[in-house]
């Protein structure tokens, strides 16, 4: 009747996966922080996959563990969020650039 | 708790270390952080008191212990050290395992030797250093910077040489290497002396490196045997059950098996080869005579570099479990004997042949240890402590008195002006190249009678006549050195030559003093044979006092005819060296510039130290600093970055490497990315399979 | 319930840097605002006014850490023992989190005492940095007593994204901007694989409560191994333990120095405390494979943080690379993973805390004229101008080179003792030996402080709050070189006693 658990989560590992590459690969900070956002979401995915196999404790009374969490999730991904384009901002007014590869003054 | 019966609680002890320590503590405060400079001879007063009230508690304890000497015994065991226990400093470990350890202090025959040297030799030299610094220090607040750091340094000896334990020695071990270490670099503005500085302190961490593993392996096995101790008496007493174990030995050091008590010896003893300047660590101290004379004479030649002795005296029971670790001893030394003495031959820095010619005395003190003559080994450190400390401040007089030169070849003639440096100095040549009678005749000739006689030590005919060699070669360089500086015609520059003189009286009456002591020193461990024929009952009462903490050997059968042999054959190569001396540098000094083209290469070897300094630089410090830089920092840090790493290495993965990796060519936040998913990867898959 | 009038009180801690925090944050613009009104203030009034402004802030911060602090200690010595949440625990208060959360506290408030004069010195002196700092603080106290993943991620995130923006906090300067983006990208990630790693160890057990996932580990299953593998790799991320330390060069170097100096004690000694109870409260049976993986963490971190740090020519840098050897140090406890081992960690921690305020507030106390003072040159004979602040500073130094006489000795004793006997042998002899190369770098500065010609002559004073932290730090590090477990002035306190009582938290 409902999605097996398996498709769920092999959905969330692609889009981590595919949040990782993007986080490694794109120039564009914007880019790199909604790379990191698919990340957070995978996870949150997971969860809400999960909470469906761990639905009710042995006694039979429902629990929402996984879910909490994703919504916990949620909320601090748009703290972390507004401190990331906070931090770009700051660096935008500095150096006119969004490109990643321009912050490498430090090195070695 | 219940005292035992040999030890006796004697709360005196503490002071000898705290004067010294409280001294230096309160006038670094308030230099340092009140910015009080005190007067000159306010710091004097203070910093030499503070040693002499040291070097007396040091005697009332001595007193004291040589009165227990005569106590009945109780249990067959007679009451021989006086024991200071502060507090409990390290607890740790539960069950079989645990072990304590004391803040406490220990005064039993050894460490009265040594604390007396260190306080008596310490305090002399403190005066001289008055009349020695006051000329020189540059900057407001300097003298009682260098009397702070010297009353340091005798704290740390104090504590290295009285620990009841090897943590506390540990402590002494390493803070008598950072007061070097400042004291060395004292005239800062001048990076030659930081760089010596340095030099002293890393080459030292080597050796420390053994010292450490060495207390590990210790405590480790001791605990393992269900006997955990640190403190010495502890220690002795449960090795024995340890003693005969064995260490698997990994395979890349060729696999088989090691006895315990022979790689801790090894170990403690690759530490004392970083304190004491043996090859092949020897290479700091010649440089570290950048620092003040003082400093040399003090530290650099007195007490701290025998500290490697003394500490495998301390750890005697040890080593006699250890024949294999001996051995390793005795062939250090007298290497080591031979070739500093060599090297000596080629300096014309006055004190860097002082240095060499320490070299090769320790050397002399490691070859007694590993005969096994463990008293003898500390007859010579103290003898030693007499003479070079003269030679160095009868050096540092002539340093003073020409106006800081220091290379030989540019003195000469001295001895007219400098009368009274002139002849403690030839007291002290005559002192360590074994004129008979004199203190280094004795103790030298007990240690070459040892070898001698050591027939299980593998090679002790070879090592003997290496002994025999260094004699010779001592006598040479010692004489060079002293006609070089005070015979034949003066080479000073000519605008030097008017006003020398002997300096003021608080450099002279020190060196007075240490003069006597180098002449007369010898009588402490005159050797019984001497004895019979000069009609005393019972000499060499170093010995027995040691007796109490150290193994002596069976006596040697002396007859008169051996004891010619033995005293004839290192007459003969000293009279041979002395020869060689006067020949070249007094009656036909032309002679040299012949043979410097028959001895141009030997010579620019040995004057090039053998090319040890370049061996290490190439071996050890350049791979490291290359390594850190190249490899590291650009090839992984940068590096998969300059995709040298990667793109070289790596053709099979060139392609997807080519478009993953070509975004992280910049060392960017990326990279950095990369690396830690990769790690993640690693980690991911390890615990998986 | 009994218990419920409990748990307010076990908030204490956190409550007070939290209410603090939002003190500070209506402080700030309730004085701003008195103080800046009006047009035609001269730039001179506005600074004299700013720097009244922080100080009231930073005494205020003070306050609130003091209390917090007060509190977490009271509860240590009551042998405080709670959980916290509705229904499950969430926050498990105990000794080893009042232990925690004191520390974190005290290096909490040596940072603000730091900052009262480096602050206006770098003109950076804004008003939500006491807020922020004390924000993080309180994300922190979470992070120690957390026994939930949740709480656990909560905890992480509420320390972390304060210190983004502190990293940041210099504004104008670029590599403080790009340290910022470095760590708060990294870090963004990292706490993506620790978030997606906890979802899959619920997946696989069932759990998000500690004790639930050791229930439901039972050994391991492939989900539940991968989901520890990631959970790992985020903590050790906060650590900076190799190979997830490359942030930590970059960060520290570029940030302000106060923020480094505060991010280098609290969220070091949060990471370890929270990585310590997740893995003895979740996977108390993944013994051996585990600790192997921890040593070899432990020795790539002493490696290859020891060996960068020689050819370091900026003191921050060299400091960042020498903090993940401490790291490596830390994690051979680790790897040995005794009560002992605990205990020594834990006690390394503490010394630590008072080394690296220390050689900070050092560096702290060099900035002047808008700018850092940070490469090695720049300490050129300042034995000369500045004699005490070389003596503590060369203290400091061969306190985290752990030379006898100094606490950093102690530390690594206790440490190498436990490993000892826990058979770790092999990572015994690299961290003796790396600590051997450690002096290389450790001494360069005593070198140029002692042997070299001042080249400039600052005229900058040590503040006197400077002085109070410099004073605190090498009195510490002294007195736990000879009292680590002696009492000589009858407080009836051992601190190896109460980092023991702190490590004892499984019974």
């Amino acid at each position: 009747m409902s999605i097996p658990i398996e498709h769920v989560i092999s959905l969330s590992a692609l889009l981590f996966v595919i949040g990782v590459v993007g986080a490694l690969t794109r120039r564009n900070l914007i880019v790199i922080l909604m790379s990191i956002e698919l990340m957070l979401n995978a996870a949150n995915l997971a969860l809400v996959g999960f909470n469906r196999v761990w639905s009710v404790t042995a006694e039979g009374a429902a629990r929402y563990d996984g879910q909490v969490f994703a919504l916990m999730v949620i909320a601090v991904a748009a703290a972390e969020v507004a401190v990331g384009l906070g931090i770009l901002l700051s660096l935008i007014r500095n150096r006119d650039s969004l490109n990643v590869d321009d912050a490498s003054l430090l090195r070695w | 708790m219940p005292a035992d019966p040999q030890w006796i609680e004697d709360a005196l002890l503490r002071w000898i270390v705290f004067v010294p320590l409280g001294t230096a503590l309160a006038s670094g405060l308030l230099l340092a952080v009140f910015r009080r400079t005190l007067s000159s001879s306010l710091v004097v007063w203070m910093s030499c008191g503070s040693v002499f009230a040291s070097f007396g508690l040091s005697s009332l304890s001595f007193a004291k212990l040589v009165g227990l000497f005569g106590e009945v015994p109780v249990d067959d065991v007679p009451p021989r050290v006086l024991i200071d226990t502060l507090y409990t400093w390290v607890g740790v470990g539960v069950g079989n395992s645990a072990f304590s350890a004391d803040l406490a202090f220990r005064y039993d025959a050894l460490s009265a030797v040594m604390c007396l040297v260190v306080t008596g030799v310490g305090f002399l030299i403190h005066v001289y250093s008055v009349g020695y610094m006051r000329a020189d220090t540059r900057d407001d607040g300097g003298l009682q910077r260098f009397f702070c750091y010297l009353n340091l340094f005798i704290a740390a000896m104090l504590v290295l040489v009285l620990a009841d334990n090897l943590l506390l020695m540990f402590l002494g071990w390493e803070g008598v290497g950072l007061c070097s270490y400042l004291l060395i670099g004292f005239w800062y503005g001048d990076r030659q002396n930081a760089y010596a500085g340095s030099k002293a302190f890393i080459v030292n961490r080597i050796g420390d490196f053994g010292f450490i593993v060495g207390i590990l392996l210790l405590f480790w096995s001791m605990a393992d045997a269900g006997q955990p101790a640190v403190s010495f008496r502890a220690i002795e007493a449960g090795f024995g059950s340890v003693a005969s174990q064995t260490l698997a030995l990994p395979g890349w050091l060729g696999g088989g098996e090691i006895g315990l008590a022979t790689s801790i010896g090894l170990c403690f003893f690759l530490g004392a080869v970083g304190k004491s300047a043996q090859l092949p660590l020897f290479v700091w101290l010649p440089d570290a005579m950048a620092g003040p004379t003082p400093v040399s004479a003090l530290i650099h030649a007195a007490t701290m570099v025998t500290a490697g002795v003394y500490m495998a005296v301390r750890l005697s029971f040890l080593y006699e479990a250890a024949p294999g670790a001996l051995v390793v001893i005795a062939w250090t030394g007298g290497v080591t004997a031979v070739f500093a003495a060599l090297l000596a031959t080629a300096q014309n820095d006055i004190k860097k042949v002082l240095a060499y010619s320490t070299i090769s005395q320790l050397g002399y003190m490691f070859l007694a240890v590993g005969c096994g003559a463990y008293a003898i080994a500390i007859f010579h450190l103290v003898t030693h402590a007499f003479f070079k400390a003269l030679l160095f401040m009868g050096a540092g007089a002539v340093i003073v008195a020409t106006h800081h030169e220091q290379d030989m070849r540019r003195m000469g003639g001295l001895r007219k002006k400098l009368k009274l440096t002139y002849w403690v100095m030839v007291a002290g040549v005559l002192a360590i190249c074994g004129f008979p009678g004199f203190s280094g005749f004795f103790s030298k000739d007990e240690i070459l009678t040892s070898v001698f006689f050591a027939h299980e030590l593998p090679g002790h005919v070879a090592l003997y006549w290496m002994g025999v060699a260094t004699a010779g070669l001592t006598a040479f360089y010692m004489f060079r050195l002293l006609f070089l500086t005070f015979h034949g015609k003066t080479r000073l520059p000519r605008g030097r030559r008017g006003e020398l003189d002997d300096p003021e009286d608080t450099m002279m009456w020190p060196l007075q003093i240490l003069a006597v002591l180098a002449v007369l020193g010898g009588i402490i461990g005159l050797p019984q044979f001497w004895g019979d024929r000069i009609g005393v009952a019972e000499s060499n009462s170093l010995g027995h006092f040691l007796a109490s903490v150290v193994r002596l050997g069976e006596p040697h059968a002396l007859d008169a005819g051996v004891v010619a042999q033995l005293v004839g054959g290192v007459l003969a190569a000293s009279i041979t060296g002395f020869g060689l001396a006067y020949v070249l540098y007094i009656s036909r000094p032309g002679l040299r510039e012949k043979l410097e083209p028959v001895l141009g290469v030997p010579r620019r070897v040995v004057a090039r130290r053998f090319y040890v300094d370049e061996l290490y630089d190439a071996v050890f410090v350049r791979p490291l600093v290359i390594f850190s830089d190249r490899v590291l920092s650009r090839g992984i840090d940068a590096g998969l970055i300059d995709g040298r790493l990667v793109m070289g290495s790596a053709h099979a993965v060139r392609g997807l490497a080519a478009h993953v990796l070509k975004h992280l060519q910049s060392g960017l936040a990326q990279a950095y990315l990369l690396l830690m998913l990769a790690g993640t990867v690693a980690l991911l898959a390890y615990l998986v399979t | 319930m009994e218990a419920e009038a409990f748990d307010v009180a076990a908030l204490a801690p956190l409550g007070f840097v939290a209410i603090g925090a939002l003190v500070t944050l209506m402080l700030e613009v309730v004085l701003s605002r008195r103080a800046f009104v009006g047009e035609g203030v001269d730039p001179e009034t506005r600074l004299v006014a700013r720097a009244r402004i922080g100080i009231v802030l930073a005494f205020a911060s003070s306050a609130a850490i003091v209390l917090a602090m007060y509190a977490a200690i009271y509860q240590f010595e009551l042998g405080f023992e709670t959980a916290f949440g509705p229904g499950r625990p969430m926050l498990q208060l105990d000794a080893l989190s009042t232990f925690a959360t004191a520390l974190i506290g005290l290096g909490a408030l040596l940072s603000v005492w730091l900052s009262i004069t480096y602050l206006p010195a770098l003109r950076i002196n804004h008003g939500e940095y006491y807020a922020l700092l004390l924000l993080s603080t309180a994300g922190m106290f979470v992070l120690v007593s957390a026994v939930d993943l949740i709480s656990l991620y909560l905890g992480l995130e509420l320390t972390s994204l304060p210190i983004y923006a502190l990293a940041g906090f210099n504004r104008r300067r670029l590599r403080s901007n790009e340290a910022a983006l470095k760590y708060f990208l990294m870090g963004a990630v990292a706490s993506a694989v620790l978030l997606y790693g906890m979802a899959l160890l619920y997946g696989a057990t069932g759990h998000t409560d500690f004790t639930g996932i050791s229930q439901g580990f039972a050994g391991g299953g492939g989900l539940a191994l991968s989901g520890l593998a990631l959970v790992i790799a985020g903590l050790a991320f906060k650590v900076s333990v190799v190979p997830f330390h490359q942030w930590t060069p970059d960060v520290y170097e570029g940030a302000p120095t106060s923020v480094t100096a505060f991010m280098a004690v609290t969220v070091k000694t949060a990471g370890f405390v929270v990585l310590m109870r997740f893995l003895v409260l979740a996977l108390p049976e993944m013994g051996e494979k585990v600790s192997v993986l921890l040593g070899v963490l432990a020795g790539l971190s002493m490696l290859i943080g020891n060996l960068m740090a020689v050819v370091q020519d900026n003191v921050k840098r060299m400091l960042a690379y020498s903090a993940v050897a401490h790291a490596g140090y830390l994690m051979v406890g680790f790897a040995a993973g005794t009560p002992e081992a605990w205990t020594a960690v834990l006690f390394y921690l503490f010394v630590y805390l008072f080394m690296t305020v220390g050689v900070f507030c050092v560096v702290i106390a060099l900035a002047q004229g808008g700018r850092e003072w940070d490469s090695i040159e720049d300490f050129a004979g300042l034995a000369s101008q500045r004699p005490a602040l070389a003596a503590v500073m060369t203290l400091f130094l061969l306190s985290l080179a752990g030379i006898p006489g100094t606490a950093g000795f102690m530390a690594k004793f206790y440490l190498v003792v436990a490993a000892v006997d826990a058979g770790q042998i092999a990572l015994v002899l690299i961290l003796v030996g790396t600590s051997m190369v450690s002096f290389f770098y450790y001494l360069r500065l005593p070198v140029v402080m002692y042997m070299q010609k001042r080249r400039q002559d600052p005229d900058a004073e040590t503040s006197s709050s400077e002085i109070v932290v410099l004073a605190l730090c090498a009195a510490a590090i002294l007195y736990f070189a000879f009292f680590a477990q002696a009492d000589p002035f009858g407080t009836g306190v051992r601190a190896l006693d109460v980092a023991g009582r702190a490590a004892d938290f499984l019974h």
